[in-house]
C-alpha cells in the first residue's frame, strides 16, 4: 500500500513538474504588427531558438487600434507582443495593456535606457515614468535630395552646403523659388514639410489640462504652405500616392523631407537610376517621423519568449548591428550607430554616411511633443491647410473648422 | 389529437435554428446597441451611465444633420438617372427583339459583381488630380486648361460617388423592372393597340402604372442600401468625408465616432437615430407611391 501511495505522489511530482515546465518554456509566441519590417527579425528570432512557433500577424496601421482594442479588453486571443506606432502609441500606453518592464524586468530597461535617445525610451513610458514599450529604432529626419539637381541649380552638391541654402523656413522658399526657375519643384506636396513645424512647436496638441493647444509654429504653416502652392512650388501631389514614389526617380523634384526609415524602405526601393545621386541634409529644422515600439501584453501567455524577442530586438547590440548592417536602419542603441558611424558611407547616397547625420539630428528632437491624439489631430490639422491653401476658407474659418472636428471626436478635449 | 401535438413541437424544433440565429446575431445587437447609447464608453474602460444624453447631443449635432443631407443628395443624384436610364433598357428590351439580349443582360449586370472597395480605389486612382487618367485624357483633349482636382471639390466628389453607385446598380434596376414589364398581361397591350394607342401612350398609361408595385420596391430598397451607404465613400478619401463633410454620410460618421474616436455611446445613438429615419423615409415613400395608385 505504501508503494502504491508512493507511485501515485511521485506521479503527482511528475505532473507537476511537467505542468510547471510548460508554463516556463513557451513554444509559440504570438505577434500582431501593422509592418512588415518584423518578418525578417520573427525569421532571425525562430532560427535562434530552435522547436518554437511564431504566429505572425500583420494588420494596417489605420485600422489597428480597432482590431485590437476589443481582443485585449476581452483578453481572448490577445497576442503576446504588439507594436505601436509613434502617432499612436501615447494612446496604446494609456490603456494600461503593456506589461510593466521596469518592474518586471529592470536590468533589461536599465540597458536600454542607457543605449537609446531619451526621447524615444520617453514615448514608451506610462504616467509612473516607467518603461512599457521599447523601440528598436530612432526616426530623426532629414532633407534627401538628387545630388546632380544641386549641382546644376546651386552649383555645389554638399550636404552641408545644400543644408545651409535650406536652413531657414524663409531660405527654403528661395532656394524653391530658384530651382522652379529652372523647372525643377522643391518638394512633391506642401505635406511633406509637416514634421518639421511638428517639431518646432513648444508644446503638443493637448496639455496637461485637456486644453487644444495650437502654437503659434504649427500657425505659420498655413502660409508657408500657401505659399508653395501659389507659387507653383511643388509638384502638387501627395504623400504616399503613385506619382509621389515616382517622382523619386525622375529629375523633375528635388528633395523629400523623410526621416531614417525613408532612406531604405521608400527612396531605396522607388529611386531607379538615381541611385548614387542622393545625399541627406537638414531643413530649415530637426524633426522625427515614425518609430515603432513594441510592448508586450500584460497577461501573455508566452511571456518568456516574448522577453526574449523584445530583448533580442531592442536591446541586444550584436542583434542590432548585424540588423543594420543588413537593413540600413537607425537603431535605437546609439553606440551601434556609433560604430556604423565610423564605417563607410553609403554608395546610394554617394558615399554619404547616414548614421552620422541621423546621430547629430537624433540629438536635436524636442521631447514630449506627442500626445494619444496625434494620429486624428494631425490629419484634422492638414485638412485646414489644405482648406485655406485650396481658397475654401480663411485661415480663421479653417482653425475653427478643425476646433469644430476636434471637438466631435474628442469631447474631453477643451476647445476655445 | 396526440399525433397533432407531437407534429406541433417539431415545428418548434426545426423553426429554433432561426431564432437561436435571430437572438445571438440579431436581437442581442440590437439591445445591446441600445445600452450602450445609453452610456459613455471608449471601448476600454468600463461604461458610464448618462441616460438620453446622447441622443440629445445627437439632435443638435450639426455634423449628424450634415451628414443626411450628403447621404441623400448621393443618392437622389444617382437614384433619378438609375430609374430612368433601367426603365428605357427595360422598355427597349421588352418591347424589341434584339439581338444578344441575354448578353447585354448580363453586361449591365457586371459592374455590381465587383466589390465596392474596389472599385473606390479604382476610381480613386482614375480622379488622381496631377496623374488620374481621367485628368490626363482632359487635359491631354484640351478640354480643360488645369487639371481639376475632383476628389477636393464638395460638390464634384457625391456627383462621382452618385455615378458609381448608379454605374453599379442600373443593371440590377433593369433586371427587376424587365422582370416586372414581362409580368403586365399582353391582353392589355392588345386592347390599347386596338383602341390606337401609340408606344408612347402605351408606355405611360399601361406599362408604368402596372409598374408601380416593383418601383415600389426598387426605390425603397435602394433608399435603404442608399442611406447606409458606407464603402464607396470610406475608400475614395479619407474615410472621415472629406471634402469638407461631403462624403461623411451617416454610416462613416457612426464607423468614425465608433471605431475611429471610440466613442462607442454616441455611435450607438447615431445608430438608432440612422434607424428611426431609415424607417420614417420608407414610409414616406411608400405612402408617397401608394396613394397615387390609389388615386
Amino acid at each position: 500500500m505504501k508503494k502504491l501511495w508512493a507511485l501515485v505522489v511521485a506521479l503527482l511530482l511528475v505532473a507537476v513538474a511537467v505542468g510547471c515546465g510548460k508554463k516556463q518554456q513557451s513554444t509559440k509566441l504570438s505577434i500582431w504588427a501593422f509592418t512588415d519590417e518584423l518578418k525578417k527579425v520573427v525569421d532571425d528570432f525562430k532560427a535562434a531558438n530552435e522547436g518554437i512557433d511564431v504566429s505572425f500577424s500583420i494588420i494596417p496601421s489605420e485600422e489597428f487600434r480597432t482590431k485590437i482594442r476589443p481582443v485585449l479588453r476581452s483578453g481572448s486571443g490577445a497576442p503576446d507582443v504588439f507594436l505601436g506606432e509613434v502617432a499612436w502609441v501615447r494612446d496604446i500606453v494609456s490603456w494600461g495593456m503593456w506589461m510593466d518592464l521596469t518592474k518586471n524586468y529592470p536590468d533589461m530597461v536599465k540597458q536600454y535606457e542607457d543605449q537609446a535617445p531619451p526621447y524615444v525610451v520617453d514615448l514608451g513610458r506610462d504616467e509612473n515614468g516607467h518603461v512599457v514599450a521599447m523601440s528598436w529604432q530612432a526616426c530623426p529626419g532629414g532633407f534627401f535630395y538628387k545630388r546632380s539637381i544641386a549641382k546644376n541649380v546651386f552649383g555645389t552638391d554638399d550636404p552641408k552646403a545644400v543644408g545651409e541654402l535650406i536652413s531657414t523656413p524663409e531660405k527654403f522658399l528661395d532656394a524653391a523659388r530658384t530651382l522652379k526657375s529652372k523647372n525643377v519643384k522643391m518638394l512633391t506636396g506642401f505635406s511633406d514639410y509637416q514634421w518639421i513645424p511638428f517639431y518646432g512647436r513648444k508644446a503638443g496638441w493637448v496639455d496637461s489640462n485637456n486644453n487644444l493647444y495650437i502654437d503659434p509654429v504649427a500657425m505659420d504653416f498655413f502660409e508657408l504652405a500657401k505659399t508653395l502652392r501659389k507659387e507653383g512650388l511643388t509638384a502638387k501631389v501627395d504623400q504616399w500616392s503613385p506619382g509621389w514614389f515616382g517622382n523619386m526617380a525622375k529629375k523633375e523634384v528635388f528633395g523629400y523631407l523623410l526621416p531614417t526609415w525613408g532612406l531604405h524602405y521608400v527612396i531605396k526601393k522607388n529611386a531607379g537610376d538615381t541611385a548614387g545621386d542622393w545625399a541627406v541634409t537638414r531643413g530649415p529644422a530637426s524633426y522625427s517621423w515614425g518609430g515603432t515600439w513594441l510592448g508586450i501584453y500584460k497577461n501573455a501567455e508566452a511571456e518568456d519568449l516574448a522577453v526574449k524577442f523584445v530583448n533580442m530586438l531592442a536591446v541586444d547590440a550584436d542583434y542590432q548591428e548585424a540588423y543594420t548592417r543588413e537593413v540600413g536602419d537607425f537603431m535605437s542603441n546609439l553606440n551601434v550607430d556609433a560604430k556604423m558611424a565610423k564605417e563607410e558611407g553609403d554608395p546610394f547616397l554617394g558615399g554619404q554616411n547616414h548614421y552620422q547625420f541621423f546621430m547629430e539630428e537624433a540629438k536635436n528632437i524636442t521631447p514630449g511633443l506627442e500626445t494619444k491624439y496625434d494620429q486624428d489631430i494631425n490629419g484634422m490639422y492638414i485638412d485646414a491647410i489644405r482648406n485655406y491653401i485650396e481658397d475654401k476658407m480663411t485661415k480663421e474659418e479653417a482653425i475653427a473648422d478643425m476646433k469644430g472636428k476636434v471637438k466631435n471626436a474628442f469631447p474631453e478635449i477643451n476647445v476655445d | 389529437m396526440r399525433l397533432i401535438r407531437n407534429s406541433n413541437n417539431y415545428g418548434y424544433f426545426f423553426i429554433l435554428p432561426f431564432f437561436i440565429l435571430f437572438f445571438v446575431f440579431s436581437l442581442y445587437p440590437i439591445i445591446y446597441t441600445f445600452i450602450l447609447s445609453l452610456n459613455e464608453y471608449d471601448g476600454m474602460a468600463d461604461k458610464v451611465y448618462v441616460g438620453f444624453k446622447n441622443y440629445k447631443t445627437l439632435i443638435g449635432d450639426h455634423y449628424f444633420w450634415m451628414s443626411i443631407k450628403s447621404t441623400w443628395r448621393i443618392w437622389l443624384v444617382n437614384i433619378i438617372p438609375q430609374v430612368g436610364v433601367a426603365l428605357w433598357l427595360a422598355a427597349v428590351f421588352t418591347f424589341n427583339r434584339i439581338k444578344g439580349q441575354a448578353f447585354f443582360r448580363a453586361f449591365f449586370y457586371l459592374p455590381n459583381l465587383v466589390t465596392a472597395a474596389s472599385i473606390a480605389l479604382l476610381f480613386n486612382v482614375l480622379l488622381d488630380w496631377q496623374n488620374g487618367v481621367i485628368n490626363q485624357a482632359l487635359y491631354g483633349l484640351g478640354l480643360v486648361t488645369e487639371k481639376i482636382n475632383w476628389l477636393r471639390m464638395p460638390s464634384a466628389s457625391q456627383n462621382w460617388v452618385a455615378f458609381i453607385q448608379f454605374w453599379m446598380w442600373y443593371g440590377q434596376t433593369t433586371i427587376l423592372l424587365l422582370a416586372g414589364m414581362s409580368a403586365i398581361p399582353t391582353s392589355y397591350y392588345e386592347a390599347a393597340i386596338a383602341d390606337g394607342a401609340n408606344k408612347t401612350k402605351i408606355f405611360f398609361f399601361i406599362t408604368l402604372p402596372l409598374l408601380r408595385p416593383t418601383m415600389i420596391y426598387v426605390i425603397i430598397t435602394s433608399m435603404i442600401g442608399g442611406m447606409q451607404i458606407f464603402d464607396i465613400p470610406m475608400v475614395l478619401t479619407d474615410g472621415r468625408g472629406a471634402p469638407e463633410y461631403s462624403l461623411n454620410t451617416m454610416v462613416i460618421y457612426l464607423y468614425n465616432q465608433a471605431f475611429t474616436y471610440n466613442n462607442m455611446g454616441f455611435a450607438s445613438a447615431i445608430a438608432y437615430g440612422i434607424f428611426m429615419l431609415i424607417a420614417v423615409f420608407s414610409f414616406i415613400v411608400y405612402f408617397m407611391i401608394q396613394r397615387k395608385e390609389d388615386n
